[in-house]
């Protein structure tokens, strides 16, 4: 009986321990604080809700922040620094040695903000800066302060179709994907310090500030602020959006058929309006559909009476990070990427005649419920929208449907912003 | 100072037209994403045409569709040999097609799609031994309205060059559309292959098959099975959907009828036939 009780204690201990790593765990992810003696303080911006956030602004830029309709915008700029304090009073006798280690040597140089004396060394698994031992007659010296030193992102330019091997090109960016390129830092650095007496180390301290996965996707957009894609057009300028306006992905009503509402790795959305916009859309269009099928009045151009196919919407793009985004879409300020926006395809064989005919019964829903989806949308063929021409002829092929339902490879429909 | 005003007249015009023209924004190459191999201003004011609403006015669309196959056919000698020129004829006739289309001036709309389709068929020839000598941005603008051997091949073509969309799902759908076009053509064993290629092709790019379940069954029960049953009668091989509601609509309320005649001409029978019959009957 005893040995039961002891048995039982010794599991609750075991696992209310657990659950406070758990938590402590959950808790500093990104920034590691593995001693009670230091604090760091590495928020990229006022907004950002969680000391252990951290972007990379190159330096002179400034970025709009704030990417929903309704959310105020800001401008942020180079970020704050990296402040990295030991708490403990020190003696006259004791020394510090800080150091930095980054985990990514690609992006991995950093600027030392604290005046202390000090060198950087290109090890094997990465940058390391290393201050000089610090006496008591270096001002500051619990304190370190340093800043990532901005890189230069150019964005990748995905080529489509086959490559080379005749093999179909794979999405290949974004930093939660496989990259080999490394377009996106992932970045982390160790902070270690060590106090020594003498000439022995009497105590060590450590920190890991990494960037989550919030933190990477607000990088994705920093990279692609103001850059053209292939060098021309127009430069990009959406706004990078806050770390509130990141968050995990709701559930898709099981009405709604196809992807996903992002097919980005990052298990995290931005949907502004989105799904909702889906939801509309999609009621719209199976009410409109059940009416018409339901009246069997529906004619095509030459009088002749049509038969409404049992196709559903299938949602083929919501929202796309950056990175996704250059792979997709031509548009780099594309509102998919806002969470504002929705591509629907017709579930039947592409250009076939069923799904020539839903489009056309999804355009007359969409046109018939104007006010109530109060939202953009267009027809597109080849990443162009349909032009009004192509809504009024019937040449290709002449079949009683309109040009633009028989060409469409998609609808897309975004909230106006 | 009339000429003067006149040559304003004629400056302001050609103004006007000019930045219309170049306020397009997308060229050939932007659009096709290819280099058109004739001169590209002739290129892109047909993609022009093609791909954006017009800002002219009806006269002068007919004006500069016109000059546009006038240059076309002034070059047409030195690049018979070249696939890519016979996309731009085509697509040039297109326009003019939509143009009389528009203008409902019939005979010389089908006159143009006829030569935008020859045209089509040249390119598509030339194209044969190498397909890459055009893209999937053109083979899928070929497709509409070809007759249905050739829109096969160009969508074939399309789909040989990974699809000209990068969305997966428009890919997997140019798949099922390519079986489908397979099935209504009688050419099952092809539309076998086909529909192993496209889950081979998911295999191999990581299709996430918890979203493409769905799709892979349609394709399974909506374009193999259905046109199996369908193989033996090529007229029915269009749109099952409404063959079933053909039947609901016809064929249902037809045998309705019959059977409220059989049973009208029965009570008839019994009602005033069979009585005389059998008053005449010797007791």
């Amino acid at each position: 009986m005893t040995d039961k009780c002891f048995l039982n204690k010794a599991i609750k201990i075991l696992g209310h321990t657990c659950l406070y790593y758990v938590a402590i765990y959950t808790q500093f992810c990104n920034a590691e604080i593995l001693s009670n003696d230091l604090s760091v303080i590495s928020s990229a911006d006022p907004q950002s809700n969680a000391v252990q956030s951290f972007i990379i602004i190159p330096k002179e830029k400034f970025i709009q922040q704030s990417i929903k309709k309704q959310t105020k915008r800001q401008i942020i700029s180079q970020q704050t620094p990296f402040v990295i304090e030991y708490n403990k009073p020190l003696n006259d006798t004791e020394t510090l040695e800080w150091r930095v280690k980054v985990s990514n040597k690609q992006y991995g140089t950093i600027a030392a903000l604290s005046k202390f004396p000090g060198r950087g060394k290109l090890l094997k698994s990465g940058f390391l800066w290393q201050s000089d031992y610090l006496n008591k007659s270096v001002k500051n010296r619990q304190r370190l302060v340093f800043r990532p030193k901005p890189f230069s992102h150019q964005p990748k330019i995905y080529k489509k179709g086959r490559g080379a091997a005749g093999k179909r090109r794979n999405y290949g960016g974004g930093t939660m994907h496989v990259n080999k390129e490394r377009y996106n830092p992932k970045l982390s650095y160790t902070i270690n310090l060590n106090i020594l007496k003498s000439g022995s180390i009497i105590s060590s301290h450590k920190a890991i500030l990494k960037m989550d996965k919030k933190d990477m996707i607000r990088q994705e957009y920093i990279n692609h602020y103001n850059i053209r894609r292939y060098g021309k057009g127009d430069n990009g300028n959406i706004p990078i959006p806050t770390r509130q306006e990141i968050s995990t992905i709701p559930i898709k009503p099981s009405e709604l058929k196809g992807n996903p509402l992002t097919e980005s790795k990052y298990q995290l959305i931005i949907d502004d309006g989105m799904l909702d916009l889906a939801n509309k859309i999609n009621n719209a269009y199976m009410t409109h559909s059940k009416k018409l099928k339901a009246s069997k009045a529906f004619y095509d151009l030459d009088s002749k009476k049509i038969f409404v196919p049992n196709s559903s919407l299938w949602i083929s793009s919501g929202w796309r990070n950056p990175e996704r985004n250059e792979w997709y879409s031509n548009a780099v300020n594309g509102i998919h990427q806002r969470g504002g926006a929705i591509d629907f395809i017709i579930m039947a064989p592409s250009n076939s005649r069923d799904s020539a005919i839903a489009y056309w019964v999804l355009w007359q829903a969409l046109e018939e419920k104007k006010a109530y989806i109060n939202a953009y949308w267009q027809l597109e063929k080849n990443g162009r929208p349909m032009t009004t021409q192509e809504f009024k002829q019937d040449i290709e092929p002449k079949n009683g449907i309109p040009d633009a339902f028989d060409k469409a490879d998609h609808l897309h429909a975004n909230i106006q912003y | 100072m009339q000429t003067f005003s006149t040559k304003l007249r004629i400056i302001v015009f050609i103004t006007a037209f000019a930045t219309s023209l170049c306020s397009s924004a997308a060229s050939f190459g932007d659009y096709f994403q290819s280099k058109p191999e004739i001169d590209s201003t002739i290129a892109d004011r047909v993609t022009h045409y093609y791909s954006e609403d017009v800002q002219l006015s009806i006269s002068q669309q007919q004006l500069e569709l016109l000059k546009l196959e006038s240059q076309l056919r002034s070059i047409e000698s030195t690049h018979t040999e070249q696939a890519i020129y016979w996309f731009i004829r085509g697509l040039n006739d297109r326009n003019l097609a939509a143009h009389y289309t528009h203008t409902n001036e019939q005979k010389t709309a089908k006159k143009h799609i006829e030569n935008k389709n020859n045209a089509y068929k040249k390119a598509l020839n030339l194209a044969r031994n190498n397909p890459q000598k055009l893209n999937a941005a053109m083979y899928s603008t070929m497709k509409h309205g070809l007759p249905e051997d050739l829109k096969i091949e160009a969508t074939q073509f399309e789909l040989a060059q990974g699809g000209n969309i990068d969305n997966d799902s428009a890919y997997w759908y140019l798949h099922w559309s390519n079986i489908d076009q397979l099935k209504k053509a009688g050419r099952h064993e092809e539309a076998d292959k086909a529909f192993e290629s496209m889950q081979k092709a998911m295999q191999e790019n990581n299709a996430d098959m918890s979203v493409y379940a769905e799709l892979n069954r349609q394709v399974e029960k909506q374009t193999l099975k259905r046109t199996d049953k369908n193989a033996a009668t090529p007229v029915q091989k269009y749109d099952t959907e409404e063959n079933k509601l053909i039947g609901k609509e016809v064929i249902m309320p037809a045998l309705l009828i019959i059977a409220l005649l059989s049973l009208l001409l029965l009570t008839i029978y019994e009602l005033f036939i069979k009585p005389k019959k059998n008053k005449h009957k010797p007791n």
